[in-house]
């Protein structure tokens, strides 16, 4: 189940709208936590526009820049 | 001792009563202040979209603003009622909790009082909260969100 979920957003170029993902993990009967129990893990971010809705992305969240 | 620095939010519930929720984040500079104020702007909009009250104030190191005095339409809007926050701080993996006030139960999961986090309104305010928090015990730790659950409190 981890590796098609991840393999989708691979598909899409390493970035795909957060809502589409979701369907997309519903539609195969994953768990509601299974998002952040990806990003726990580092597997995967996600970040936002304004007004836009949210992007899941691969890889772990970057860590910010130096005050 | 690290360097604090904090946000909250104020919120009006439908008998006028106020709430706040603050988190922590990381230092700002001349250089972060314009990416701090758009997600910090974000994070007040998906916390809006979360809740039945009114966002009636704001503030962080520097800035009280006054929002709204509106208190909500929704007789469901009381501040006894929370979303209780659970985070965890990405190194240490200490886990830490936060109460947001007049929560919107339509995000449950039905038959639970656990929040649905792939709701779309959801997963925006999580994407938010974790773009800009950062864990009480270090301004530079990220956070990442483990859970919400509906809470009752007297308060």
């Amino acid at each position: 189940m981890v590796d098609e979920m991840l393999a989708l957003i691979q598909g899409k170029g390493g970035s795909m709208p957060l809502e589409n993902w979701v369907t997309e993990v519903r539609a195969a009967g994953g768990r509601p936590d299974l998002l952040q129990r990806l990003k726990r893990q580092g597997l995967v971010y996600t970040t936002r526009i304004e007004s836009e809705h949210s992007v899941i992305h691969l890889g772990a969240k970057p860590v910010p820049p130096p005050a | 001792m690290a360097s604090k620095h904090y946000g909250t939010f104020s919120i009006l519930d439908y008998s006028e009563e106020t709430s706040s929720w603050s988190f922590n984040f990381g230092a700002i500079t001349a250089v972060s202040l314009p990416g701090f104020l758009t997600d910090f702007g974000n994070l007040r909009t998906s916390l809006g979209n979360l809740i039945t009250g009114t966002v009636k104030k704001e503030q962080w190191v520097g800035d009280s603003t006054v929002l709204s005095n509106v208190p909500p339409v929704d007789s469901n809007a009381q501040v006894e009622l929370k979303f209780l926050l659970s985070y965890e701080a990405d190194t240490t993996k200490k886990v830490f909790h936060s109460e947001i006030p007049t929560p919107d139960t339509a995000f449950l999961i039905p038959g639970t009082d656990e929040v649905d986090l792939t709701n779309v309104a959801v997963a925006d305010f999580v994407t938010d909260f974790e773009t800009i928090a950062r864990s009480p015990d270090s301004d530079i730790e990220t956070v990442t969100v483990l859970g919400m659950h509906l809470v009752g409190r007297n308060n």
